[in-house]
């Protein structure tokens, strides 16, 4: 009895494999192949299909990642040898310092020039020679106006008692911390250890406070105004927003992040100028426009935003301001300093909260 | 003579297997907890990272919740399953390996996705909001608290804690019962008596497959309360965030060893029930050839 | 046959409730309009339509059926074979070998993961379906291991040494008596080892390749967005499938029986 529908069940399984696996291998091998690892689901559906069509020499091998240092543990001892990846800022900034990338060079790129010029030449790649971004932000504040009635514009609502339980916080080291230090007036880089034990006090101090902590889960329950606020980037709250109408962003004026996602090509990689092909396919307008649509994070080409209308363009959450800018730092890697910022880290993250 | 080297021979893939893949494995964690990586490349023995993982006040905090969110979890699987196994015996052979399948058959889908259905579940606006509202009750939310967690584990792994228990029940002889009950033992003289040394070997299967996940998961508490931070959790902090270019963090290593030592010093308990009576049994057994 | 057992029924009634409301939280939001997973705001069967659009996910559910089908069925022969020799042993030995070929199950996934990723690397296999289908046959022996040895501990002996006084060969006897005997045991360890496998994120993270993601890989990468309702649509499909097949696989007994 059971053997029957066990054998029948891993005859179904079986037949959709080998069906799977047929449509899956239809395809020639003569092609160069273009490895290209990035963030899950960070792509338009069809972008690289269209870029396989117009390039028939090529094939794109893709896989993701759901975190830079996931990403980084495995391109250091995988040893797989990939083209093209899509990193964060001081992931890139760490990549550099040790000599991972390969040098880009951008005047070969046809479209390199519709690429936002305020947006490149940042700390994490000064010289903008490793990296072209491919999506950026800010962080800030999500927040429901009817559970939030004063204007929101401090990091300091987020310790405010009113919200006792009110609150959800970002789980994520370099990005949490980095508002708490803004919040105190340092810089989002330091290393200096007085600073980084005043930015964990100050979150061990709001933790009885805060509802729950998360990255993916903590989204929804804003939507569903389960919870009054959020402290997360502005493409999540772009996304948020989306679903509820209601919901609004600050960035406080304290000052805040400002994130990059850029497209980087690994010293060890097999294929460059397949890489910059699609690199360049990629800052293409028409392409950039539909692959923003899609994943909903700003764009920093200049023509694709144009494309993609006014609605994108006046959206203070789309297209933060310049003054808005001004006051955001970027992220890059701060080398051993980090072990302090981990450390402190694990302390609010083990605080218990009773 | 040659019976007993057909035998040894025979265990020779299974070691070979264990080594590679297990041994091997677990020889690096060792490794990477007692030897530092120089700045030139080379190794250096070192204490830190062991002295580390059992003076740090957090750690040590961590492994006792996580160790007490496991024993709640598996306890209460053990509450909940065993019946189950033993109804599910009971059952006209008809249907019973179909409503088993049916035990396992939630855990097929993906697991991400059914703790997030969990969580919406749980959620204030979302269907325990609903239900508080439909009974005309103030309740609040789940999400954020040590119920959560357990309600999570035990949903996760109480599958797991049916299935060897439903085996070994499978084989054994009805009879034994009813000749027991026509000897006159009550109800709880035949549990404690009878079916409870026969199923002992699935008990113990099952206890360890739902208390050994239990211990170190860290999906379950980072989707449903993220506010404390299981054993589990930490390490899989240790490692992604202190990405080094070795890939393998120190502190890490040595808690997942640790650990190992705890779960296997534990277990080596539980199986004292099941082995007690098996020694017993195989002295009998020489005894009698 | 006939007897009412409306305590028994009414028990596995409600377990089996407590393990479906998840699922069925998890199939009704599949229809839902907005991409929210708690409130539910109207029907629609878009989520359906990106699925099917989505190469990305069926893919990678190709991907992990193939990987959780092999793995099992090889992860079931060793634990077997496995089980059968360790029943053998005597109780201190066997104690120890259990504790060792548990060790997978207590190691912090992304321990075993990682510490096989290097494995493979070191012995320049490359990333990819093969390692990944070795780490998980790795990981699922234990549970096979735990779901025959119980049987094995019941088995009687002397009825396969019976057979072989009888003159059966020891693979006739031992398909014919031992196996028999420990089906129940194999089976669950075969079901125990896809549910797994299919299940297993951490460790197929780090043995895949380029090219070649399981469905939780997948998943598990989507952080930059909310993971799409797409997945929901595509697990309540999947389980649909696996339902009915169980069902008309439990159909023809009854037939037989009223027959028989």
């Amino acid at each position: 009895m059971g053997k029957k529908i066990i054998s029948l069940v891993l005859a179904l399984v079986m037949c959709t494999s080998i069906a799977g696996m047929l449509t899956a291998c239809g395809g020639g091998s003569e092609k160069s192949k273009i490895y290209f690892y990035n963030w899950g689901d960070y792509i338009g559906e069809d972008i690289i299909e269209l870029f396989e069509e117009e390039n028939p020499e090529y094939e794109v091998v893709y896989d993701t990642f759901a975190t830079n240092e996931e990403m980084y543990q495995k391109i250091v001892s995988s040893g797989i040898e990939y083209d093209l990846l899509i990193p964060s800022d001081y992931m890139i900034s760490r990549m550099i310092k040790e000599d991972l990338l390969m040098e880009i060079d951008t005047s070969k790129l046809e479209n390199y020039k519709y690429i936002d010029e305020s947006l490149t030449h940042l700390e994490y790649d000064p010289d903008a020679k490793y990296s072209v971004p491919y999506t950026w932000g800010v962080m800030g504040i999500v927040y429901n106006p009817k559970l939030v009635k004063e204007p929101v514009d401090s990091w300091s609502i987020l310790w405010d008692k009113k919200y006792d339980q009110q609150i959800l916080m970002l789980d994520s080291v370099r990005d949490t911390m980095g508002c708490v230090l803004k919040s105190l007036g340092y810089s989002m880089n330091t290393g200096d250890a007085k600073e980084i034990a005043e930015a964990r006090d100050k979150l061990i101090e709001g933790k009885p406070l805060w509802a729950d902590w998360g990255v993916d889960t903590v989204k929804e329950p804003i939507v569903n105004e389960s919870y009054a606020m959020l402290l997360t980037w502005s493409g999540d709250a772009m996304e948020i927003m989306a679903e509820n109408e209601d919901i609004e962003f600050a960035v406080p004026k304290e000052g805040s992040n400002i994130f990059f996602d850029s497209m980087v090509i690994p010293k060890n990689s097999r294929n460059p100028e397949g890489a910059m092909k699609l690199i360049d396919f990629l800052c293409r307008t028409d392409i950039a426009a539909m692959n923003a649509e899609y994943i909903g994070y700003s764009t920093p080409q200049t023509e694709a935003l144009k494309e993609l209308g006014d609605e994108y363009i006046n959206d203070p959450t789309y297209n933060p301001s310049k003054e808005v800018i001004d006051r955001c730092e970027v992220f890059y890697d701060i080398g051993d300093s980090m072990d302090l910022w981990n450390e402190a880290w694990e302390r609010v993250r083990q605080a218990s909260v009773d | 003579m040659k019976n007993k080297l057909n035998k040894a021979l025979r265990a020779v893939p299974l070691y070979v297997w264990v080594i590679l893949f297990t041994v091997i494995p677990l020889f690096m964690i060792v490794f990477y907890a007692f030897f530092k990586v120089q700045d030139g490349g080379g190794y250096e023995f070192t204490m830190e990272f062991i002295q580390k993982s059992v003076t740090n006040g957090d750690y040590i905090h961590s492994f006792l919740i996580s160790v007490k969110y496991a024993a709640v979890s598996t306890v209460v699987c053990l509450i909940v399953g065993y019946p189950v196994a033993y109804f599910l015996n009971q059952i006209s052979e008809r249907i019973r390996d179909f409503i088993m399948v049916l035990f396992l058959l939630p855990m097929w889908m993906n697991f991400i996705i059914r703790t997030y259905a969990m969580r919406s579940l749980m959620e204030k606006n979302g269907l325990l909001g609903f239900l508080w509202d439909f009974l005309g009750i103030k309740g609040g939310t789940l999400i954020g608290t040590e119920a959560a967690i357990i309600i999570g584990m035990v949903y996760n792994f109480l599958p797991f804690m049916i299935l060897p228990i439903y085996t070994s029940l499978t084989k054994m002889d009805r009879g034994l019962i009813e000749a027991a009950q026509d000897l006159g033992a009550n109800k709880i003289k035949v549990f404690t008596k009878v079916l409870l040394p026969l199923t002992m070997p699935g008990i113990v299967s099952g206890i360890t497959m739902v208390f050994m996940p239990s211990v170190t998961t860290f999906v379950i508490p980072q989707m449903l309360n993220n506010k404390v931070m299981t054993i589990g959790s930490i390490i899989e902090y240790k490692f992604k965030q202190e990405a080094s270019s070795t890939a393998v963090s120190g502190v890490g290593a040595a808690l997942s060893m640790v650990l190992m030592i705890i779960v296997i010093i534990s277990m080596t308990f539980v199986n004292r029930f099941s082995d007690a009576e098996e020694i017993r049994e195989e002295k009998e057994k020489r005894r009698v050839n | 046959m006939k007897k009412h057992h409306p305590f028994r029924n009414l028990y596995l009634g409600l377990t089996l409730l407590f393990l479906y409301a998840p699922i069925a939280v998890l199939i009704v939001f599949s229809f839902n309009a907005d991409a929210n997973r708690s409130v539910f705001t109207g029907f629609s069967l878009k989520w359906y339509e990106k699925l099917f659009e989505s190469d990305a996910l069926i893919q990678s559910l190709v991907n992990s059926l193939i990987v959780a089908v092999l793995s099992s069925i090889i992860a079931t022969i060793i634990g077997t074979y496995g089980a059968l020799i360790i029943g053998k042993m005597r109780a201190k030995y066997r104690n120890m070998t259990i504790n060792i070929i548990n060790i997978p199950m207590i190691n912090a996934e992304i321990v075993t993961g990682l510490s096989l990723m290097m494995l493979f690397v070191f012995l320049s296999i490359p990333l990819g379906f093969g390692t990944l289908l070795i780490a998980h046959v790795m990981f699922n022996v234990p549970y096979v291991i735990m779901s025959v040895l119980p049987k094995v501990k019941q088995l009687n002996n002397s009825t396969y040494e019976a057979a072989l006084d009888l003159g059966a060969t020891p693979g006739y006897a031992f398909r014919k008596v031992v196996l028999p005997d420990l089906m129940p045991g194999v089976i669950s360890g075969l079901l125990m080892s896809f549910t797994m496998s299919l299940d297993d994120f951490i460790i197929s993270y780090f043995t895949t390749g380029p090219g070649f993601p399981t469905l939780s890989v997948t998943i598990n990468s989507m952080t930059k967005k909310k993971v799409p309702l797409s997945v929901n649509a595509l697990s309540a499909l999947m389980f649909v499938i696996v339902f009915v097949v169980l069902l008309i696989a439990n159909l023809p007994k009854k037939g037989e029986k009223k027959n028989g």
